[in-house]
């Protein structure tokens, strides 16, 4: 008899529960068409007017640096969007108190040596002398994604392992079999003075023998990028016109270090290029003014670079909806603040 | 003997009461709808309820508060199935790891460094996620639950059907109404215990807990009123006593 009844209950309550699950996006994105000339110098043109505000709370961090974290831990990011028959636009807005572009420097030391100043915490990753970042990503055929977002991605390791293996990040990206999710990486020292984003993915690759990045990759490129300014101990290359407060050597400027370049104390300790090909898809400009980040960037709104339908989210039916995230990095490798949730835009 | 032929600080004492009473229920009520809607003060739906008193806790948590964080509705019931099937190894080893691993473990163990790390309540391990798989309160609360409620409102309860009986509305409404409030109270206490073995119970609970506070509201507005003005409509007429 009890069977019975709890058998007709558990019927009963599964019918009725059924239809109660939903899933809402944290927020919409409306993108709306421009006829205007965009352009990309991170100061808004007075077209963005027109374009609808979504504004994000990012207040969630993934793990704690073990020699502490003077970045922010909550901020609100707005982001808007326009498109043209060409490419879309975004300007994003965010609050960052410093502006931070001091990444590994060289410092000349009292004895006339060079230092490259870091402070890595436990996990390998720096945020001290590192720079402001930050990253959309955006959903090319992974399910989770357009529910959870971000998080559909991130995978957070348990007790030094990561899959089983012995992994010190505190989590990596990857994604399930056979999908991929498209990650637009801005970084204020390596692409910014290059007027790009940097154009990556990533896949379901669990193997750091094969990727040590596991599922994240740069996209194709043919040619541009950064390195570490480094050879022997010292910094390779300086720079003809190098100030106190310079960011980073542009490769085409580059003049090789000598000892004699005595009366500089601070040489940066990247050089960088503009990406060719997929890699180098995204133009952008951002701008630090009064406590926030202005950055502004187009993309095509399709790309046809190598396997660019694998790498790259394509915009090429403006009836979907496009599920993305998007997150903050404070003058901090890794450690980032993100939203719960995805977010969704689509085209008007 | 009627009420307002007290004198008026005993009448000012009752009215004082009455009028905790009715803002007690208020809060009451505040607290119960965040406790089930996660701290959202919109009215919670029947199924919230009834998931929250019968449901089994991690499904209930899977398909409410931690809904956002589910890839796919399918997990939710490939957990139920296994937690029905009396929560298998070979399955949890099978089905059950790779979900809480995509979609729970980064917040739920006990090094989780998340903004919003559970640590309290990792799903890391078989013995861990079968903590979580218990249908209904848990009985250390169902058993605080119960004695401090059926203790408290039933005092509450006596107070205002005393004072109530010596209103002047018509006798079959205080019949009633302490009637009822005894009746939710006794449902709402039971249910709570009932709803781990029958499913269903759980849908009650807003009922009986409609029955005993509605009762309580009633009464004691009736008493309030009855202090100092005659109550319309239900009051006995001086003839008929
Ligand atoms: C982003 C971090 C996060 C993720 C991911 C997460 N939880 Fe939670 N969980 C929490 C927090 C914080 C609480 C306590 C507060 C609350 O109930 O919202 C909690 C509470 C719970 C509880 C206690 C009962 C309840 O409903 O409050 C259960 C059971 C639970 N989670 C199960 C899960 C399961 C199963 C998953 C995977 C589908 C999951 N959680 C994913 C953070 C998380």
């Amino acid at each position: 008899m009890r069977k019975t009844i709890t058998l007709i209950a558990a019927t009963v309550s599964s019918l009725i529960l059924a239809p109660t699950l939903q899933a809402k996006p944290l927020g919409i994105l409306e993108n709306i068409t421009t006829n205007d000339v965009i352009t990309i110098d991170g100061i808004a043109e007075s077209e963005w007017n027109a374009a609808p505000e979504l504004s994000v709370v990012l207040d969630q961090t993934p793990y704690k640096p073990n020699n502490g974290f003077e970045g922010i831990t909550k901020t609100t990011i707005k982001v808007r969007s326009m498109h043209d028959d060409k490419n879309v636009y975004f300007f994003l807005q965010w609050d960052d108190p410093t502006k931070s572009l001091n990444r590994f420097p060289w410092m000349k030391q009292a004895d006339g040596s060079w230092k490259q100043l870091e402070n890595k915490d436990d996990t390998g990753h720096d945020n001290t002398y590192y720079e402001d970042k930050m990253s959309m990503l955006w959903n090319i055929d992974l399910k989770a994604f357009d529910k959870k977002g971000c998080g559909a991605v991130c995978h957070m390791a348990r007790n030094g392992k990561q899959k089983g293996k012995d992994d010190k990040a505190p989590g990596r990206k990857y994604t399930k079999p056979g999908t991929t999710v498209d990650m637009w990486h801005w970084k204020g020292v390596r692409t910014n003075p290059n007027a790009q984003f940097d154009d990556q993915f990533i896949d379901d690759n669990t193997d750091p023998e094969k990727n040590k990045g596991w599922g994240r990759h740069g996209d194709a490129k043919t040619g541009g990028g950064y390195k570490n300014n480094i050879a022997d101990g010292k910094p390779a290359f300086g720079q003809a016109d190098l100030a106190a407060d310079t960011t980073v050597i542009v490769d085409s400027q580059k003049i090789p270090f000598s000892d004699d370049m005595d009366q500089i104390k601070r040489i940066p300790g990247i050089i960088t290029s503009a990406f060719s090909g997929s890699r180098g898809d995204i133009v952008a400009k951002g701008v630090w003014k009064d406590g926030k980040w202005n950055l502004e960037l187009s993309r095509p709104l399709v790309t046809t670079g190598e396997k660019a339908d694998v790498q790259d989210v394509q915009f090429n039916d403006l009836k979907k909806t496009y599920a993305f995230g998007v997150s903050v990095f404070d003058n901090s490798q890794i450690n980032h603040v993100y939203h719960n949730g995805v977010l969704n835009m689509v085209f008007k | 003997m009627n009420i307002k032929a007290l004198n008026p600080a005993a009448r000012i004492a009752i009215s004082g009461f009455c009028l905790s009473v009715l803002m007690g229920l208020i809060y009451a009520m505040l607290a119960i709808i965040m406790s089930i809607n996660g701290g959202e003060t919109l009215v919670p739906s029947l199924d919230k309820v009834q998931q929250k008193y019968a449901g089994i806790m991690i499904v209930s948590a899977m398909q409410g508060s931690m809904y956002e964080h589910v890839s796919e509705d399918e997990s939710i019931e490939a957990v139920r199935q296994w937690v029905e099937a009396g929560t298998p190894e070979s399955t949890y080893e099978s089905h059950i790891v790779e979900i809480m691993n995509d979609d729970c473990t980064n917040c739920h163990s006990i090094g989780s460094t998340m903004t919003e790390a559970m640590t309290s309540i990792p799903l890391t391990t078989y013995q861990e996620v079968i903590q979580t798989t218990t249908k209904g309160q848990p009985w250390s609360k169902i058993a605080i639950q119960t004695h401090t409620h059926l203790f408290a409102m039933s005092l509450l309860v006596v107070i205002l059907g005393f004072t109530l009986s010596f209103t002047q509305i018509f006798s079959w409404i205080k019949y009633l109404l302490i009637s009822f409030a005894f009746l939710g109270l006794w449902g709402d206490a039971l249910s709570w215990t009932l709803a781990k073995y029958f499913a269903f119970v759980g849908y009650l609970i807003p009922f009986t807990g409609a029955m005993l506070t509605g009762a309580m509201a009633a009464m004691a507005a009736i008493i309030l009123l009855d202090c100092w003005v005659k109550v319309p409509l239900i009051t006995e007429l001086a003839g008929e006593k």
